[in-house]
């Protein structure tokens, strides 16, 4: 494996001359002495190499999950061969001259994130390193002792206050200064109080911080009391300046994807607010009501879903309900999901049957895969006139299976 | 009213209901107007009993009439100066996204139709933004909102005005979305052959391919997941980018449309270096795509470059991902998946090695059977 460390895209100006005087900006400086590196938030570090380049990245989120910049793994400008090249190599938290290759965990692979349209953006901007420049990695294997990174999802927001900030990771050279950083010794800028502003969409710049190539992938960390939280990955700087992806809940798109990856085994029981359940059962009738009789119009039962963890997926959606009538022929009922996924449930099959009970139907082919919070509405309709139909009852159940990160 | 149980009382009830459900879903839906303002402060009246169909009727008026007036309303306070800032712009038609799909959806398909129908639109300042459920984080006009909207009203409805605006529109961004309300699984969702050819259309529509919602709606194909629908997006020849990448999310979540699609002349076409990252991503457990695999590794043919590609990323689990326009976020594998596939891929990598055709690839073939050996322990230690 030869690295070549990765320049940070189109954006590389490096100083011609070193210079002697202290820096104007904020500048990495090595960690003060390898006892460090078992503490927060520097024990979350680590190398992430690859077959042609070397960056930075962080363990969160999950032990077996690490953040980094998509431009250090995932070649776009590839002509030949493949753009994904081998899944990376985390090293964790090294503090040396070289890289110890017996710490080496080969990654299983990543996740890039990336919309569609950014790949049409006339202006350049969203489709570049300042667009959503930033993957999940995976392993099979515990990338970390001990508990992740938190992610602040509110890092948008927080990087942009005058705040503590902190950037860490393994830069190859200075960029302030010019000057090489030989060795793997982990490299922190800050702490500071810098806010951030708004350079496009989730993509912030500071022109007081300084980082430098290799750095890309590495976490910026917000101070939050005695303890630091991941609020985005550095993708880009020059001499005077640092460009960050900050977190927002658009990053809960990456970590859904991942989580059937590295969750516990399958079917294993999903953690919410502590109470482990595979599923919830959820009233969606309150009291009995009358349905207005031959009126071709919906009346609606809807139920805000929003127990489960962002990356849990409906595995499991059973609907039992109970409807009053002499003439089960007049009904029509469908359940909406979330986006408006929906199934019929009833329609107006049954003739002169009376009373409509379904009993736990199992609809979790229609609803199987969708994120499970959301507003999910029950309509029901009573369209010919002369038997009234009262909905006693209605209880959807929504199971998820284990796809969240342990606590 | 259905009166005696008997043949002639069913038959009669039978027709009858067929008839209002007939007339049910033709019915005329209103005229075009423009939105009227209504009186600030209007309440809902209460339903007095469950079956006034006057009242029922009321309501639905009373619906009607909450739609136009926030339409109006959200009209004046875009051209309000100074204007609102894009997030209070996205603040506020979220809750009114919210606040309209509470109403009676039947209420709420006819009302967006009749604002769709009156062209009255001004942009938002928002770049078009796709979220979770394939809902709108971003609308960059008020029709992409309307129609974003709409698919969460009834579904029939949303689908009938969905096709119109399909036919109509001249903005990709629209058809995008439009294109949702055709694409949610159920009674009213339009076969695979309606939904390419809808594709088909936007792919050869002038000026559209720089547009976000052409962009976005290639996710179509993976949500389509057939045969043809891959072969649609190998044989397209704009933005390689953007073909790459959907012909990827397709392959991972349908390796086995894949590797038709690979077979096909479109496929065939396709630049080595794609070929070899799709066929990469086959399911090994299932013997039809290891056989596939096998065959395409040992086609003297194949160029020793995308056969070097192959089997660098083989079983290739990375993928992209993000908040699709037709369907969740993709996360086409899992941990027992990918294992699976480690072990069976392991087994034909050994064959392989074993194989005296096979050893022109021994360099390429023995890092890969060091790293399936790694990855398959690492699975087993759990």
């Amino acid at each position: 494996m030869k690295p070549i460390t990765c320049s940070v895209l189109g954006l590389l100006l490096l100083a011609g001359t070193a210079v002697a005087v202290a820096p104007k900006t904020l500048s990495p400086v090595q960690v003060a002495n390898v006892g460090l590196m078992s503490t927060e938030p520097y024990r979350f570090n680590g190398v992430v190499m690859t077959d042609v380049a070397r960056g930075s990245g962080f363990v969160a989120w999950n032990k077996r999950t690490f953040f980094s910049a998509a431009h250090v793994v995932y070649d776009a400008e590839a002509t030949a061969g493949s753009n994904w090249g081998l899944p990376p190599v985390w090293y964790p938290v090294p503090y040396a001259d070289a890289l110890d290759e017996s710490t080496a965990i080969p990654s299983r692979g990543y996740y890039r994130f990336k919309a569609y349209s950014a790949i049409v953006d006339v202006g350049g901007q969203t489709g570049n390193a300042f667009g959503k420049d930033v993957i999940l990695g995976f392993a099979f294997k515990d990338l970390i002792t001990g508990a992740p990174a938190t992610l602040n999802l509110n890092g948008y927001k927080d990087l942009g206050t005058a705040g503590t900030t902190m950037i860490t990771g393994y830069p190859a050279i200075n960029f302030y200064t010019g000057l090489p950083i030989t060795g793997y010794y982990l490299d922190q800028t800050g702490p500071g109080s810098t806010p951030y502003q708004v350079s496009f969409g989730r993509a912030l710049r500071s022109t007081l911080v300084t980082t430098g190539s290799g750095n890309s992938g590495g976490p910026i960390w917000t101070q939050k009391g005695a303890g630091w939280t991941a609020a985005g990955v550095l993708v880009g700087g020059r001499p005077s300046e640092s460009i960050v992806y900050s977190f927002s809940p658009d990053i809960n798109a990456l970590t859904r994807s991942v989580a059937p990856v590295v969750k516990t085994p399958e079917g294993s029981p999903i953690s919410v607010a502590g109470v482990g359940a595979t599923s919830f059962f959820f009233p969606m009738v309150k009291a009995a009501k009358a349905i207005p009789d031959g009126v071709q119009h919906w009346t609606n039962f809807a139920t805000s879903v929003s127990r489960f963890d962002q990356a849990a997926v409906v595995t499991k959606a059973h609907i039992s309900l109970n409807i009053t009538t002499n003439h089960q022929g007049d009904l029509e009922v469908i359940l909406q999901g979330p986006g408006g996924l929906y199934q019929v449930l009833h329609n107006e099959e049954g003739g002169a049957t009376h009373n409509l009970i379904i009993d736990d139907l199992d609809v979790t082919g229609t609803f199987a895969g969708i994120y499970a919070d959301g507003g999910w509405t029950l309509r029901v309709q009573d369209r010919l006139k002369g038997d009234i139909a009262t909905i006693n009852s209605a209880v959807l159940e929504v199971g998820v299976d284990g796809a969240v990160p342990p606590p | 009213m259905k009166g005696p149980r008997g043949v002639i009382p069913v038959a009669f009830v039978c027709l009858l209901g067929l008839g209002i459900w007939t007339i049910s879903r033709n019915r005329p839906l209103p005229a075009a107007s423009v939105p009227q303002p209504v009186a600030s402060g209007h309440v809902r009246p209460p339903l007095k009993t469950a079956d006034d169909e006057d009242d029922f009727a009321a309501r639905e008026k009373a619906d009607r009439e909450v739609i136009l007036r926030d339409w109006e309303e959200l009209q004046r306070w875009l051209h309000r100066v100074p204007p609102p800032s894009p997030e209070e712009v996205r603040t506020r038609l979220k809750i009114l996204r919210n606040r309209w799909a509470a109403l009676d959806p039947q209420v709420l398909a006819e009302t967006l139709r009749q604002l769709l129908d009156t062209h009255a639109d001004a942009p938002t300042g928002l770049a078009f933004q796709v979220g979770v459920h394939g809902s709108l984080e971003g609308w960059p006009t008020l029709r992409v909102f309307l129609l974003d909207v709409l698919a969460v009203s009834d579904p029939a409805a949303a689908a009938e005005i969905a096709r119109m605006t399909l036919e109509k529109t001249s903005s990709a961004d629209e058809y995008a979305v439009a294109m949702r309300s055709l694409t949610h699984p159920g009674p009213v969702r339009a076969n695979d052959k309606e939904l390419l050819d809808r594709f088909g259309v936007m792919l050869a529509h002038a000026g559209w391919e720089t547009q976000p919602g052409f962009a976005e709606a290639f996710d179509l194909p993976r949500a389509i997941g057939s045969v043809d629908a891959a072969r649609t997006l190998a044989a397209w020849q704009g933005n390689g980018t953007l073909r790459r990448m959907a012909l990827e999310e397709f392959a991972a979540d349908h390796p086995a449309a894949m590797v038709a699609a690979l077979a096909s002349a479109e496929g065939a076409a396709l630049d080595g270096s794609i070929k070899a990252d799709l066929m990469a991503r086959i399911d090994p457990v299932d013997p039809a795509q290891l056989a596939a695999a096998d065959a395409y590794l040992r086609n003297p043919e194949l160029p020793a470059e995308e056969a070097a590609g192959f089997l660098k990323t083989f079983p290739l689990r990375s993928a992209t991902t993000g908040d699709r326009l037709y369907g969740e976020a993709p996360a086409p594998y899992t941990h027992d998946g990918i294992a699976a596939g480690d072990r069976a891929a392991l087994e034909q990598v050994n064959r392989w090695l074993a194989d005296p055709e096979m050893q022109r690839y021994r360099a390429d073939l023995e890092p890969l059977q060091a790293r399936l050996a790694t990855w398959v322990d690492q699975a087993g230690a759990r």
